[in-house]
């Protein structure tokens, strides 16, 4: 099974084949705190590598999603279009509250990402 | 709040700690040709004495009119005595939306109420809690609709009041949106001309309704032909909203305008109310203030600013808008004359001004020296005509008569009226017309 990997700026990413899933991770949620509306991206946008992808809001900071990888947005969780389900992304920042796939352009950029054990080091250190 | 002067010793520590002399050096960044060399043209410094007795002179030369036939977004509405009582509360004498809902409940609860009046008004849902005035809210309106379909069209009808479509142009200059406006025809938006242009591509149609003329659009035509753009609804006379069918009514995607008419006095040009409603896909692109109603942790009622995310303080360079301020004691003046008003005495109101202006309508009519603009257009509380007069001898006719007459516009002249106006002053106002013809 793949392992999640994360970026410096709280995306944790999922493999799938070709293509991978991202979503906010559990530090990141838990330091937002209630999640109010997510700004889902167009599919079909092309992203670079740490490109800004979308903005996610909580009730009174918005922050910005970055690209974890380059490609093309594939697919993007329809269930958080609606208001009253982004609290899955406190509930479930990992499964459920996944956000968006990106159909990856380079898969080697996946090295430049980090385990879980070094982001947790990260966030120990923040 | 009180007002602390700097003392000289002030300026001097500040001056030295950023390593400046004098206080004309924190300017340095103005080129110099844009600075004003002369003194501002400013009599005194007065003593109190003659301070007061400056002002009464001022105010001695102020005329108070009698009768008022001028509109053209600024209508003469009856404000009941209350409204000055109540809003001038010291907890609500502020300009600004309370940001402590803890010291605030009052004021927060009131522009909710406000935002829940204006929804219903307009029939949609979601409304925020005042802008500055109806033209840069039909500005931002244009730039809502832009975030949202990303197209970067906007139509305009040629009837929209001529200071809001400046306003549009300018906040639209440098956004790579461009502004295409439609012409009108026997006083409304030409629906055959609006035929003729390509609609796909298209952001918004901006449609003021009664338009500047105080005509009554064919708004459903405008909607059926411009299918999927986002139909703004623009009103400079938001009384209207008590007796015409609803924006929301006709698909309006977001209506805006000036609610001067909630309330607000007519007093040299200001302030007046910017109002801003949209459906629920645009909550998150709506600009300003919204106040939202929620719980506290025993369970009780209470009111917050909500969504604050969209906002300036917050989401920096990527919010909604960088309206950072609002009108929020012209919006609690609002929510105290529409609940005082009720649902009965805004539609008397309304049907008064409409009644009135048919009134001069028909009193006008028959006059040799009066030619009525496109006759036979339903005109909501004000209309065009036409008037065989000499300007002066006109100007002296209504002085004369104490009345404020109808608005000078390059050709013609647009009179409105209101619930305000008596059988015995559109008398005055005729004999005015008749005094001064040519």
């Amino acid at each position: 099974m793949a392992e999640y990997l994360y970026t410096k700026d709280h995306e944790w990413v999922l493999q799938e084949g070709n293509r991978v899933r991202v979503g906010i991770s559990d530090f990141a949620q838990s330091e937002l705190g209630d999640i109010a509306y997510v700004e889902l991206p167009e599919t079909g946008t092309k992203v670079k590598q740490n490109d800004a992808v979308c903005s996610i809001d909580s009730l009174k900071s918005s922050s910005e999603i970055f690209a974890p990888v380059s490609g093309t947005i594939a697919e993007t969780n329809e269930k958080l279009k609606n208001e009253e389900n982004c609290e899955i992304i406190n509930k479930d920042p990992l499964g459920e509250g996944w956000i968006f796939i990106i159909e990856m352009e380079d898969p080697s950029e996946l090295e430049s990402l980090m385990n879980e054990k070094e982001y947790k080091k990260m966030t120990e250190e923040e | 709040m009180p007002y602390t002067n700097h003392s000289g010793d002030d300026v001097k520590e500040m001056l030295s700690y950023l390593g400046k002399s004098e206080i004309k050096d924190l300017f340095s960044s103005i080129p110099d040709k844009l600075k004003l060399k002369k003194k501002l043209a400013i009599r005194g410094p007065f003593s109190e004495k003659e301070l007061i007795s400056a002002v009464e002179d001022i105010a001695s030369g102020i005329i108070t009119f009698k009768e008022i036939f001028c509109g053209a977004g600024a209508y003469n509405h009856f404000i009941p005595a209350s409204v000055d009582e109540i809003t001038s509360r010291q907890e609500y004498y502020t300009a600004y939306t309370p940001y402590q809902p803890e010291v605030s409940q009052g004021s927060l609860q009131t522009m909710f109420e406000y935002q829940t009046m204006m929804a219903e008004l307009t029939g949609l849902p979601v409304s925020n809690a005042s802008m500055y005035d109806g033209a840069s809210a039909a500005a931002e309106a244009a730039l809502m609709a832009f975030r949202y379909n990303k197209r970067n069209r906007v139509l305009v009808s040629g009837g929209i009041h001529p200071d809001y479509l400046i306003t549009i142009n300018t906040y639209l200059k440098n956004t790579g949106i461009t502004v295409q406006t439609i012409p009108l025809k026997n006083g409304i938006t030409d629906i055959d001309a609006l035929a003729g242009v390509d609609v796909s591509g298209v952001s918004s149609v901006i449609i003021q309704n009664p338009n500047f003329s105080g005509f009554i659009e064919d708004i459903s035509a405008i909607k059926e032909r411009t299918k999927d753009a986002a139909l703004i609804y623009v009103t400079n006379e938001a009384l209207s909203l008590a007796v015409l069918k609803t924006p929301a009514d006709y698909g309006a995607a977001i209506c805006c305008g000036d609610a001067q008419a909630f309330g607000q006095p007519l007093a040299l040009g200001g302030p007046y109310l910017g109002f801003i409603t949209c459906s629920k896909e645009f909550l998150h692109l709506l600009p300003g203030r919204i106040i939202g109603a929620t719980v506290d942790r025993q369970g009780r009622q209470a009111f917050v600013m909500t969504l604050a995310a969209r906002e300036q303080h917050i989401r920096r360079e990527r919010a909604t808008s960088n309206i950072c301020s609002n009108h929020a004691l012209c919006a609690v003046r609002a929510a105290v004359y529409l609940s005082l008003m009720g649902t009965k005495g805004l539609q008397s109101a309304a049907y008064l001004s409409v009644k009135n202006a048919h009134k001069l309508y028909d009193a006008l009519l028959p006059l040799k020296n009066v030619e009525i603009l496109h006759t036979g257009a339903a005109f909501f509380n004000e209309f065009p005509a036409k008037l065989k007069v000499d300007k002066k001898a006109f100007a002296g006719s209504l002085l004369k008569r104490n009345i404020l007459g109808p608005l000078d516009i390059s050709g013609h002249y647009l009179f409105a009226a209101t619930e305000m106006n008596s059988d015995h002053g559109i008398e005055l106002l005729i004999d005015a017309v008749k005094e001064a013809a040519e």
